[in-house]
């Protein structure tokens, strides 16, 4: 597949709004300027950049507690996200959601959800819609390994497959379900596999790699568009940060991983590992690549200057917005 | 002695209007009463002839205490009044079914209490006498509501629901058996037959409700009318911006504590100093200026409004002023005001801010020339230096007296208040 | 005016609001050919593409429907007994209840949920329980008890109609009950309680099917001269306080009649309602009689046993008139 140069500096720049995103929110958050669980996806940048490159605009995407790499994927500002984060009246959601909540409807990213597994249903829901209102929307359901282990993704799987809807469930396997080994607690050792039990595909994908990530989902979401039904697609990848932002003040002196296994997966690093391919195709500059993290950086900084300045919410908004 | 508020104890006979041997109607002033916080008039409860009082001018009374007796047609007054010795002299309750006559005391419920119906109610009369003897008597939350209403006395109605309750239903049989008309005493029925339902069937209840007007109530009332009826009122209003008070309150808040009232009252105080046509009051012949600067501020209470007086506003300073408030509000919150609090304003503010209110139109207290409403202070966006910019912005309702200041200089003084407010003297 | 059965209402309003709207559809277990009759003969005017038969998959196909109302279109899901929710609380708790305010207003939730709830008969304690008051305390929803047949069709076009997450409940022992309702277009907002009877006495609020039962108590007790006026709340979210209230001012007597529980009921809420902003209108203690804190249990004796039934409400009448 001969990928177009827009293409792929949109996915670099995709992926360095995350990492940046990512890294800034972990820092304020560590300083106690967001409140509440925060979730970052520090290496997880190429499973969300690689589907969402994938789809149209007018397509839809469910998201999880882990989500702003999604949501950013997805084409989501980085102003009214960090204002959200901060619990502000300009956030996405009015200061009502907070992280692990955000929603643009005018992008179709249908919402983050705080409920692990939520996401799935909802997505083959958004799917069963395209159908009801004949238009050709795809919808991409993100979820990580540890909602493969609830009744809602094998009961998705299953509805999406025998009423053939179009949607793609993106496994983002990163290893571990809060602190729990994803090995210790499944029957399988790869996601993908469950999809046999649904007779729809099932691939394995190294969630690392942006442009195989690319390739894979361009596919599903081709098979789903044409009306052939769902796929599943496990990407391969790991969270270098924590579960949760501070999650040493669960945990203690305790320890699920060893900072050797950190160390061998940020050696596979989604931004080095496009440098590396961007430096061999020739097709990109190490000046475009500069650039587009320039550009970020002064991006970031304005939508922390937003959030830090915006108003917070009146206590007068509490019951607004509870019903139409 | 009636009991006009939950902090009420007791309160002075401050002046009689009848003598004894006198005659008098239901509803006539019969004595005026004064408590910490302000005068109120006491109505006759019943029509007949004034048999005694039991204290004289200047004392002190305890709520719940009777005053007097009043002997009704037919009844002896003479004898009323020796048999009606004042065992209430002290703190004791007179008992309800002692010797004829109407006990004064509109404390205790009227209805009740016209005519010579002791038969009646004695066979009615759950005689616990006391609370202590026998616990709470089994009431019904809406017969005890509509007992008030009506003035019926709890303790002589007979429950007949279960488990001997006190029904709406009792309370209504009693109020129209007690509320009816002693023979041969026509003028009462106006006003002793209290309520258009006594004389509904029990089931067919009336749409209207009536609260007494009585106390606070009545005093502002009257206060008000005679307010609106005597001067020629007009109000002017205006929106400013303050958002330079706002900056100047959030510096000096740092300092000492005070809300945007205050800081208004030292406004209007030395406003004042500077149109002393504003702090005036007109008698027959002449614009009286006044000497003092006393600012009133009115403060919603359960029972109706207060105004204590900021007095000497113009000499004191903003830290002053937020302290001097701050003791009155408490004070009048808890009704512990004594009277000097409450008189010798010469000029009011009255605040709906907090209500949501932007303008109205306030009346003035009698006797003052001028009365400020205060709105609230609401963000906007508006034009400021040719931008449209975010600005707090306040509504400021000033009523005066048109007899004693025209518009012009009213408006002048209106805006002598904002910028005051706003900068401070300069 | 046609006489018409509380199960036909069900299907006439579902049949008129699906060819009022195109995106509207229908899903849910056995609606293709309907259990109880309510979706039957859809499948025939609308077709598979808007009738749709779901596995047994509760949290799957709940969810899928928050989905397809958050994506644009306007599910009418059947959950075929209303403890079955149990198995999609997460669905409607937490997902089509709270999306709409966690987005901050974006998320629009125009989903319809139908179950049969209640006792019928010997079908024991996971088939037979009311389940509403399990959803009292979630906000974000909108409950739906329809007593009649009339009410059933008007309120169940309603709901339809909003914009957020309602739940009509509908009774197991009504679907027989058959009366006239107006012809053509027949609406019954949310949020307005029904006076079914005018009295003086006492204030019954009766619940769902309890409404019919608390007439045919009022009527015996008309005999006696104890005069019962009969409130239908119709949605316990939105509750028409208001006409509650005013019924109990005139009144000044309560009972709350309910086929739930007691305890965290609905019964115990329009309860404490009554308590708290008509305590000056009362004469006496607000009653409640529901079903007793217990499994609804399957052999008849014990079934009757638990359930709130006409007795306990005429017991309950008696004892706050004293009569």
């Amino acid at each position: 597949m001969d990928l177009g140069k827009d293409l792929l500096l949109d996915m670099y720049r995709s992926m360095t709004r995350i990492r940046l995103f990512e890294t800034k929110v972990r820092d304020l958050a560590t300083a106690n300027e967001i409140p509440g669980f925060v979730h970052v996806s520090i290496g997880e940048e190429a499973s969300a950049t690689g589907v969402c490159a994938a789809l149209r605009k007018t397509d839809r995407i469910t998201s999880t507690h882990r989500g702003h790499s999604h949501l950013i994927a997805k084409g989501g500002r980085l102003d009214r996200m960090m204002a959200e984060l901060f619990g502000k009246r300009t956030g996405y959601c009015k200061g009502k959601g907070g992280s692990m909540h955000i929603v643009d409807f005018s992008l179709g990213i249908l919402g983050a959800n705080g409920i692990v597994g939520a996401g799935l249903p909802i997505a083959t829901g958004s799917a069963l819609a395209a159908v009801i209102a004949g238009t050709e929307d795809v919808t991409a359901c993100f979820f990580g390994d540890g909602a493969s282990n609830e009744g809602t993704f094998h009961e998705s799987l299953n509805l999406a497959a025998v009423w053939k809807l179009p949607v793609v469930f993106v496994c983002e396997n990163n290893g571990f379900g809060e602190f729990t080994p994803m090995r210790t607690v499944t029957s399988v050792k790869d996601i993908a596999v469950r999809a046999k039990a649904y007779d729809i595909p099932g691939h394995i994908v190294d969630g690392n790699d942006v442009l195989e990530v690319y390739r894979y989902a361009s596919e599903a979401v081709a098979r789903a568009r044409a009306g052939e039904g769902p796929t599943l697609l496990e990407c391969k990848t790991y969270r270098w940060e924590g579960h949760v932002v501070g999650e040493q003040a669960f945990l203690g002196a305790a320890s699920y991983r060893t900072e050797q296994e950190v160390n061998e997966w940020k050696a596979r690093c989604p931004l080095i590992r496009f440098d590396k391919f961007a430096a061999e195709s020739g097709k990109i500059s190490v000046t475009d690549l500069q650039r587009i993290k320039q550009e970020t950086e002064v991006e970031l900084e304005a939508a922390i200057k937003f959030a830090r300045e915006s108003p917070l919410p009146d206590a007068s908004e509490v019951t607004e917005d509870v019903f139409t | 002695m009636p009991k006009f508020g939950l902090t009420m104890h007791e309160g002075t006979l401050q002046r009689f209007f009848k003598a004894p041997g006198e005659a008098v109607a239901v509803g006539e002033p019969l004595y005026e009463v004064e408590t910490e916080k302000v005068l109120y008039v006491v109505e006759a409860p019943a029509s007949g002839t004034l048999a005694a009082w039991f204290h004289g001018e200047g004392a002190i009374v305890e709520c719940g205490c009777a005053v007097g007796v009043i002997a009704e047609a037919g009844e002896d007054a003479a004898a009323i009044a020796a048999a009606s010795s004042p065992a209430s002299g002290g703190s004791t309750r007179v008992p309800a079914a002692g010797a004829a006559g109407t006990l004064v005391d509109p404390s205790a419920p009227r209805a009740a209490q016209t005519g010579s119906t002791s038969a009646v109610d004695a066979a009615e009369v759950d005689r616990a006498d006391g609370a202590a003897s026998s616990g709470r008597r089994p009431v019904s939350p809406v017969a005890r509501k509509r007992a008030a209403e009506l003035g019926v006395n709890l303790e002589r109605v007979k429950g007949t629901g279960p488990g001997g309750r006190v029904t709406r239903e009792d309370i209504e049989r009693a109020a129209k058996r007690g509320g009816a008309p002693a023979v041969g005493n026509g003028d009462a029925t106006a006003s002793a037959a209290p309520l258009p339902t006594a004389g509904a069937a029990a089931g067919a209840k009336p749409q209207l409700r009536t609260v007494p007007m009585r106390g606070m109530r009545r005093t502002i009332a009257a206060r008000m009318h005679q307010s609106l009826r005597d001067t020629a009122q007009l109000t002017i209003t205006t929106e400013a911006d303050v958002t330079a008070a706002t900056e100047l309150r959030a510096r000096l808040t740092r300092e000492f504590d005070f809300t945007y009232t205050d800081l208004l009252i030292h406004a209007v105080a030395r406003a004042l100093g500077r149109h002393p046509r504003m702090n005036s009051r007109l008698s027959e012949e002449a614009i009286l200026l006044l000497a003092e600067v006393n600012v009133g501020m009115a403060v919603a209470l359960d029972e109706g409004l207060i105004v204590p007086v900021i007095a000497n506003a113009d000499r004191k300073s903003l830290r002053e002023i937020a302290a001097a408030t701050r003791d009155l509000g408490e004070r009048a919150r808890a009704g512990q005001l004594k009277l000097e609090d409450v008189s010798g304003g010469t000029f009011s503010i009255t605040n709906l801010g907090n209500f949501g209110i932007d303008a109205f139109t306030p009346i003035l207290n009698t006797g003052e020339t001028g009365i400020l409403g205060v709105g609230r202070i609401v963000e906007k966006p508006a034009v400021y230096r040719g931008e449209i910019a975010r600005r707090s912005m306040l509504t400021l309702s000033l009523t005066f007296d048109h007899r004693v200041i025209d518009g012009a200089p009213a408006a002048n003084f209106l805006q002598s208040v904002i910028d005051i407010f706003n900068y401070g003297e300069r | 005016m046609a006489v018409t059965t509380y199960i036909q209402a069900i299907n006439q309003a579902l049949a008129e609001e699906m060819a009022r709207d195109p995106l509207t559809f229908v899903m849910g277990e056995d609606v293709v050919l309907s259990a109880f009759g309510a979706t039957k003969g859809l499948i025939d005017k609308f077709g598979p593409t808007r009738v749709r038969n779901t596995p047994i998959a509760e949290a799957g196909f709940v969810g899928a429907a928050v989905g397809a109302a958050m994506a644009g279109t306007r599910p009418i899901c059947e959950v075929e007994f209303a403890s079955f929710f149990y198995c999609a609380f997460d669905q409607v708790c937490n997902q089509a209840a709270k999306l709409r305010y966690m987005s901050g207003g974006q998320a629009r939730m125009p989903i319809t949920f139908r179950c049969v709830y209640g006792a019928m008969g010997g079908a024991a304690a996971q088939h037979s329980e009311t389940v509403y008051a399990q959803f009292l305390s979630v906000a974000g929803l909108k409950l739906v008890v329809p007593s009649n047949p009339s009410d059933m069709k008007g309120l169940l076009k309603s709901a339809i109609r909003d914009d957020n997450p309602v739940i009509v409940f509908e009774h197991g022992a009504l679907g027989g009950h058959r009366e006239e309702i107006p012809a053509g277009e027949h609406l019954v907002p949310l949020g307005k309680a029904a006076v079914k009877r005018v009295g003086e006495h006492v204030t019954v609020v009766a619940i769902g099917a309890m409404v019919p039962r608390a007439l045919k108590v009022a009527d015996r007790l008309a005999k006696e001269n104890i005069s019962v006026e009969v409130v239908d709340p119709r949605t316990l979210i939105p509750l028409d306080e208001d006409t509650i209230l005013s019924s109990v001012e005139k009144t000044n007597r309560a009972v709350v009649f309910d086929e739930g529980h007691l305890r965290g009921g609905a019964a115990t809420d329009i309860a404490a309602l009554i308590g708290e902003k008509g305590f000056d209108f009362l004469d006496g203690p607000v009653r409640r009689v529901t079903t007793l804190d217990v499994p609804i249990p399957f052999s008849p004796p014990l079934e009757k046993a638990a359930l709130a039934n006409e007795a306990r409400l005429e017991a309950a009448i008696r004892e706050l008139v004293g009569r």
